[in-house]
């Protein structure tokens, strides 16, 4: 036979064990929300800094001539790129100079073509990430095979739009890196 | 007797509690650290895409006149393209323009006060003033 005192202890013991473990599975919820806002934190840092190098490498491209101001003429010693004569109004030869060091073949592309890519994202200093360039027209074709860098298959990637002329013509030119 | 069982038990959940208690407080003075230190991260961040959206734009419009207030330390290293903002901890970022200087190098230090930015020789010069 239980003593009254004795029922009375497992009670308490049995309440105590009872808000130990509601306590201890509320701690192990807030841990688990505190990583996941932790891991959206480092996201989206990741995602501010490539916005951010987009929209450097953009206003480049479209409001500069590059320096050499020539580069074109002498892409092995480029220093700064640049496609504009003046802001918004870009040069072909220039944009087809960049196309034609960037190009990458989809699937096989040669060590060569990996190696050029490789040089123009250093010169871009966007080594540690892959980017992708086209000009296109306002049914999304792209103008004159003006397309280079590797396609893009992640939700992580940032893509620019700049409304532009090349060389005359109405265009945009799209710059994503991821 | 029984009463000394009592205060036992009373003496055991008091343990157990306050032992709960530390290591919640525990957790709690770590998570704030870590809220600090991503604070003092996310200010040097800023300062450091300000000061690399400053030298990029300045570059692209080749003629603006422009200066911002520093509250930390700023390495540039021109020919590297790369930024380091230095307070408590350092922060890195990049740009892509290689032609930066002060006037006299292109790796230098700029300290806490005003800076200018301005266009210079197919160089962006940035300085204290």
């Amino acid at each position: 036979m239980i003593h009254p005192k004795q029922k009375k202890a497992q009670t308490v013991s049995l309440d105590m064990l009872l808000g130990f473990f509601v306590f201890l599975i509320f701690i192990i919820l807030t841990f688990k929300i505190w990583n996941v806002y932790t891991i959206r934190f480092q996201n989206n840092i990741d995602t501010q800094d490539k916005w951010n190098i987009a929209l450097q490498i953009s206003d480049l491209m479209v409001k500069q001539r590059g320096y050499p101001p020539s580069w074109e003429l002498d892409p092995i010693n480029t220093e700064v790129i640049g496609f504009a004569w003046n802001e918004n109004n870009l040069s072909e030869l220039k944009i087809q100079t960049f196309v034609g060091y960037s190009m990458v073949t989809e699937g096989y592309p040669t060590q060569q073509e990996l190696d050029n890519y490789h040089t123009v994202k250093k010169l871009m200093n966007i080594e540690r990430y892959n980017f992708w360039f086209r000009i296109i027209d306002f049914d999304k074709t792209v103008v004159d095979n003006l397309q280079s860098g590797i396609p893009y298959h992640e939700i992580n990637s940032v893509t620019i739009r700049r409304l532009v002329l090349v060389d005359g013509k109405k265009s945009i030119l799209e710059f994503s890196i991821y | 007797m029984k009463k000394g069982q009592i205060s036992v038990e009373i003496l055991f959940s008091l343990g157990v509690v306050m032992l709960l208690f530390i290591i919640v407080m525990t957790m709690i003075t770590d998570r704030n650290e870590q809220i600090r230190k991503g604070e003092r991260y996310t200010e040097l961040r800023e300062t450091c895409f300000r000061v690399a959206n400053l030298l990029t734009s300045i570059w692209s419009s080749e003629t603006t006149n422009m200066s911002m207030r520093l509250y930390y330390n700023v390495t540039i290293e021109g020919p590297e393209r790369s930024l380091f903002v230095t307070g408590k901890e350092q922060v890195f970022c990049s740009y892509p323009v290689s032609r930066v200087s002060n006037q006299t190098n292109t790796v230098f230090n700029l300290t806490p006060g005003y800076i200018t930015f301005y266009y210079n020789n197919s160089y962006v010069v940035v300085r204290n003033t």
